[in-house]
């Protein structure tokens, strides 16, 4: 591990003009300081934003929601109008990491996470986020856990959050301020695909601090749930997952949310399976078409081929208990 | 171990980052001749083997107990938006997942954190 320069930030300003410096802002360090010893991150300076007043979780007025950017994932999940309003969060959220962990964790570190592609901290081996241009061993090398849409010739991780997928599904916005001011971007338009750059994974500046995410008013998020396949009951990053929210009327779809984990490079919102929903029949038929318009653009490698199926059954799966059941609160 | 009460996971903690904390770790759990009564259940319930895991274990379910008494739920819990959560086998064992047992005390440990629990309901 590479020796580094520490310093807690004193206050925002304080905290902007030390990540202006190039200090990386640390949350509670459950992926930058394991990512550290692994010597695949080599800050020169850490500045600790935990004790920045960003640990608050507020309703917003028309019934939207702030979270603060160093809210810990546990309390943020344990939060009353989080559980009753967007159960799909509160759900998403529990089902990462382990208590322990998500006791540290903050929101605007999860945002940020990066992917467990073993690759990523394996030194003897090609990684294109790790060393850009070296190449991607995953391709022809271990890749079950993959993803299996928006990847490229040069990479095809998988993002590993759990809680992004739900935020997405949410249609969040993040809260983004540097000396040169604050700017909000939809949670949709921060992380990057990998394209030809796999090492530039979100369209964040290199002077610029995630300060908050917010919540819009969603009535459809009352029925909402998040499903998580993975090969271990707890305590395991997802093979795939879905975050939907669902509204029946008459036997029609009225409003849908729907978003992917464990499957894609980024968090990914499933558009396409939305599109086919709305409006048609709330049934089996429909779940399985709408599934499998998502997939259509999937590329299958021998050993993650298994999830484009997978997705599609889970998919099918959370929208039936939606339509039937109802939501996680 | 405990951080003013709440449970993290000390290989990931830079020790700077928790200065003027109240840390808490298993030496601080108990005293010598006069047991915790989590460690008299993980004595009476046969919750360690090889004992490795079982500071961790214990300090690890002090925290999840707590977390329990404030209402956190968990991702078995049946309905998110419930206040009374009980705490089933299912739930202890969904909580308790940060913490591996490569003896496979999983049974003993899960009895002894039940026995506490239900001493503590019974109060």
């Amino acid at each position: 591990m590479k020796a580094f320069g520490y310093v807690s930030a004193p206050d925002l300003a304080g905290a902007l003009e030390a990540v202006a410096a190039g200090a990386r802002p640390l949350g509670g360090g459950t992926n930058l300081v394991d990512l550290m010893r692994a010597d695949v991150e080599r800050p020169d300076t850490l500045v600790d934003i935990t004790s920045l007043p960003l640990t608050g979780v507020e309703e917003l007025a028309g019934g939207g929601l702030r979270i603060g950017a160093t809210v810990r994932n546990s309390h943020l999940a344990a939060d009353r109008l989080v559980r009753s309003r967007y159960p799909v969060l509160a759900q998403a959220l529990l089902a990462g990491a382990s208590g322990q962990l998500r006791n540290m964790a903050t929101v605007g570190g999860n945002l940020l996470q990066r992917t467990r592609c073993p690759y990523l901290r394996d030194h003897a081996a090609a990684c294109n986020k790790r060393e850009p241009g070296s190449g991607c061993a995953a391709i022809e090398g271990v890749h079950r856990g993959t993803a299996v849409l928006g990847t490229s010739e040069h990479c095809i991780a998988a993002h590993p959050s759990d809680m992004a997928v739900a935020l997405l599904a949410l249609d969040a916005v993040v809260e983004v301020q540097s000396l040169r001011g604050t700017r909000r971007i939809p949670l949709g338009e921060l992380h990057r695909a990998p394209g030809e750059a796999p090492h530039v994974e979100t369209t964040l500046a290199t002077d610029e601090l995630i300060t908050a995410v917010e919540l819009p008013p969603a009535a459809v998020a009352r029925n909402s749930w998040y499903r998580k396949v993975r090969d271990r009951a707890s305590f395991a990053f997802a093979l795939v997952s879905v975050a939907a929210a669902l509204a029946v009327r008459d036997g029609e779809v009225v409003d849908v949310r729907l978003a992917l984990g464990g499957v894609a490079t980024t968090p990914w919102r499933a558009r396409e399976a939305e599109r086919v929903l709305l409006g048609a029949p709330a049934t089996e038929e429909t779940f399985r078409r709408a599934a499998a318009a998502e997939l259509t653009s999937a590329v299958a490698r021998p050993d993650n081929a298994f999830k484009i199926e997978m997705v599609q059954r889970t998919i099918a799966a959370t929208l039936r208990r939606l339509a039937t059941e109802g939501g996680a609160a | 171990m405990l951080v003013d009460g709440e449970r993290i996971a000390a290989c990931l903690a830079l020790a700077v980052q928790y200065a003027e904390r109240d840390i808490t770790t298993i030496e601080g759990v108990g005293q010598p001749g006069s047991p915790h009564p989590l460690q008299e259940a993980f004595v009476r319930e046969d919750g360690f083997q090889c004992g490795f895991c079982t500071s961790g274990q214990i300090c690890s379910a002090l925290g999840m107990l707590a977390e329990h008494r404030t209402g956190m739920p968990s991702v078995v819990t049946p309905h998110l938006a419930d206040d009374d959560i009980a705490l089933t086998d299912a739930e202890i064992k969904e909580r308790m997942s940060g913490n591996l047992c490569r003896c496979g005390a999983y049974d003993g440990i899960v009895g002894a954190i039940r026995s506490v629990a239900d001493h503590e309901v019974a109060r």
